[in-house]
């Protein structure tokens, strides 16, 4: 369960404030999509959200652990193992194939059941299929489409079968089709695992496609079907 | 992060980025070749200096007697020896790895033959000192001994050379009595006597220049007891010489023999008390950093260290190393900025890639690690760079050195010398001023949070 109080986040360079307080509950398992204007927030509380942002002011608890109390290590842990993150822009690193990217996370951290190059491969291999990319390990992400680079992104933040899936425009940047492909990509994972999506988004098929719908103005969380809690 | 992925991390990031990383190790390199050449080029030439030319782990210990000038003459006062219980007490002192007495010959001596080297016969006085054997062995070998102590010698008797085996010649025949065959006495002498030879005596008496090697086994004869200037009225003990090897441990003007024939001569022919105590003795030191202690402690037993300008040279050897090694610092921190810059530009130009692998879980340290070890590898390999071309420079300035300069003494076969830990500490250094120029654009760029780095920002 994600818990939101009080969020408030300014970026000094230009003092402007992009979260003003904003709370909300989401519990184990939802697709909430956020909704709202280009700057109003929704990009900063995602970042937060998933440990990529700690310069912030208010709480944010995750299964009742404060982001705050974990030190740079742990909260790489949490980025590593209980969070995806699709960034709007891809940001898959050219230099790598398609398996290398989707993998690059393992490279990190000690344990798990990805810790030599060949389970690396093959966990890799699963989730490009997962994706509908099977066979395109080996390319590099600039030979692909930019709905097959999405879907490796989602590939890469599924890799470590997180609980939380954050995703940030993930159909901005893509034709209605591959957009409906991908919607149904991320219906279908939610139906198989029960995990909990936040989704960033324009896009009204993702809103309707969700079961709750945040409206973001300002900074603020103003329009909540659960109502403030 | 296992070392294995951190060194998949840092393989991959070597390859991708060689260029940029050879730029930025070129000005180590450069800086360690320098810095290499220079300091093994220092040590080559302090240890020609204080190794041999004055050495500074051999020191020449004498007592300093009194003296009263009176007109032209002075008359010593007290007794100007070392005695046995003083040399046992040098030999005590921390740091004296062994104690070589020397006496000097006080008995007239006059010395004939050089026809060999002169064409004709010379007749010169003599003036010869003692050594201990083993303190030229390293040199000379076995050959420096005292054969009249050989119970081997005695056994032939001769009335002239011609019935004695080769190497050996008629010791003590006279008209009346049978000799025996036996060695010649072995003598050694100071280098510096064949460069007067050939540096002044040749050109003044029109004589060949003479290689050293082709002198040893040159013989003499040589009257103990004897003098050319005037009568003296002793007993007379006629040997015969032979050279064996020079040495620097060799008197200067002279002729040095083995220290038990010279003391035995000075009982026999000398004045009374004449064998009763050493005139000096050679001091080695364990290492050229215990000399001062050393040399503190011998004058306090009342003695006199003669230093032949080996601490002065010391003195200068330091300065011009500390000079060349402040030059050799302030190069390597500009060289240091350089990789600076250079990391600085990489980190910069993947602070995306960073903000992606912190987003995907790395930690800070896992970062900094990578981009660490990254800078180690390239200031090793710069390092070994640097020190290939050092000792390649110093290859061809030797072989430039033996081609087109003339031969001087004590010339060494290499100038240079490059010790295992100028190699090492060459290496640890360039690694280190390149990790210390890496050091603060990693910090930096792990400074920021993934989500600024990922946008940009």
């Amino acid at each position: 369960m994600i818990r939101i109080t009080d969020l408030e986040k300014r970026y000094p360079a230009d003092d402007r404030r992009v979260l003003a307080g904003a709370r909300v509950v989401i519990g184990a398992g939802e697709i909430a999509s956020l909704v709202g204007r280009s700057g109003c927030g929704k990009t900063t509380l995602l970042n937060i959200v998933g440990g990529l942002d700690t310069k912030y002011s208010g709480n944010v608890e995750i299964d009742g652990r404060d982001l705050r109390e974990l030190d740079d290590v742990e909260l790489a842990h949490y980025r590593r193992r209980r969070v995806g993150v699709v960034f709007q822009a891809y940001h898959l690193l050219d230099h790598l194939s398609c398996a290398e990217n989707v993998a690059i996370s393992a490279l990190f951290g000690r344990s798990g059941s990805t810790s030599t190059p060949r389970a690396r491969r093959r966990r890799a291999d699963e989730v490009l299929e997962l994706v509908g990319l099977a066979g395109v390990g080996d390319l590099r992400p600039h030979r692909l489409s930019g709905g097959e680079r999405q879907r490796v992104a989602i590939a890469r933040a599924l890799f470590n079968r997180p609980a939380l899936l954050l995703l940030d425009e993930p159909t901005g940047n893509l034709d209605a089709t591959t957009g409906g492909e991908i919607l149904e990509l991320l219906g279908a994972l939610h139906g198989a695992g029960g995990l909990t999506v936040l989704a960033a988004t324009h896009d009204p098929t993702i809103v309707a496609a969700g079961s709750r719908r945040l409206v973001m103005t300002d900074g603020l969380i103003v329009d909540d079907p659960r109502g403030r809690p | 992060m296992t070392g294995g992925n951190l060194a998949r991390a840092v393989g991959g990031d070597l390859r991708r980025h060689w260029r940029h990383l050879v730029a930025g190790g070129a000005g180590i390199a450069l800086t360690i070749a320098a810095l290499a050449f220079f300091v093994a080029l220092w040590l080559g030439v302090r240890g020609v200096l204080l190794g041999e030319v004055f050495p500074l782990h051999r020191v020449e210990v004498h007592r300093r007697a009194a003296e009263l000038n009176l007109l032209a003459v002075k008359l010593a006062l007290g007794s100007d020896t070392i005695g046995d219980e003083e040399l046992a007490a040098i030999g005590g002192i921390e740091g004296v790895a062994a104690v070589y007495p020397k006496m000097r010959l006080l008995a007239p001596a006059v010395a004939t033959g050089g026809e060999a080297l002169l064409g004709t016969a010379m007749q010169t006085e003599l003036v010869a000192d003692g050594i201990d054997p083993s303190l030229v062995a390293d040199r000379v070998g076995g050959a420096f001994h005292d054969p009249t102590v050989d119970p081997r010698n005695a056994s032939v008797p001769c009335t002239g050379d011609g019935g004695c085996p080769s190497g050996t010649a008629c010791v003590g025949a006279t008209s009346f009595r049978s000799g025996s065959c036996r060695e010649p006495i072995p003598v050694i002498v100071s280098e510096h006597m064949v460069e007067l030879y050939n540096g002044a005596f040749s050109r003044a008496y029109r004589l060949p220049k003479i290689n050293p090697e082709a002198l040893i086994g040159l013989g003499l004869d040589v009257d103990f007891g004897a003098s050319s200037l005037r009568p003296t009225g002793r007993r007379t003990v006629r040997e015969r010489l032979v050279l064996v090897g020079f040495s620097d441990a060799a008197m200067p003007l002279g002729v040095t023999l083995p220290l038990g024939f010279v003391k035995r001569l000075n009982r026999q022919l000398g004045p009374a008390g004449a064998a009763d105590g050493y005139h000096s003795a050679v001091v080695e030191i364990r290492s050229a950093d215990a000399a001062p202690g050393v040399t503190a402690a011998i004058e306090a037993l009342g003695l006199e260290v003669r230093d032949r300008g080996a601490r002065r040279i010391a003195t200068a050897l330091a300065v011009v190393l500390a000079i060349a090694t402040a030059v050799g610092a302030a190069v390597l921190a500009v060289a240091s900025l350089h990789v600076m810059h250079v990391f600085a530009l990489l980190a910069m130009f993947r602070r995306r890639e960073i903000g992606v692998l912190r987003a995907v879980g790395a930690s800070r340290r896992d970062i900094r690690s990578i981009f660490v070890i990254e800078a180690a590898v390239v200031g090793l390999a710069a390092g070994a760079a640097g020190l290939v071309c050092a000792v390649a420079i110093a290859e061809v300035a030797d072989r430039l050195r033996l081609d087109r300069l003339p031969d001087f003494p004590f010339a060494p076969e290499s100038l240079f010398v490059f010790p295992a830990w100028l190699l090492a500490g060459a290496l640890g250094v360039a690694a280190l001023a390149s990790v210390l120029g890496a050091l603060g654009p990693v910090l930096r760029a792990t400074a920021a949070d993934p989500a600024e780095l990922v946008s940009g920002g």
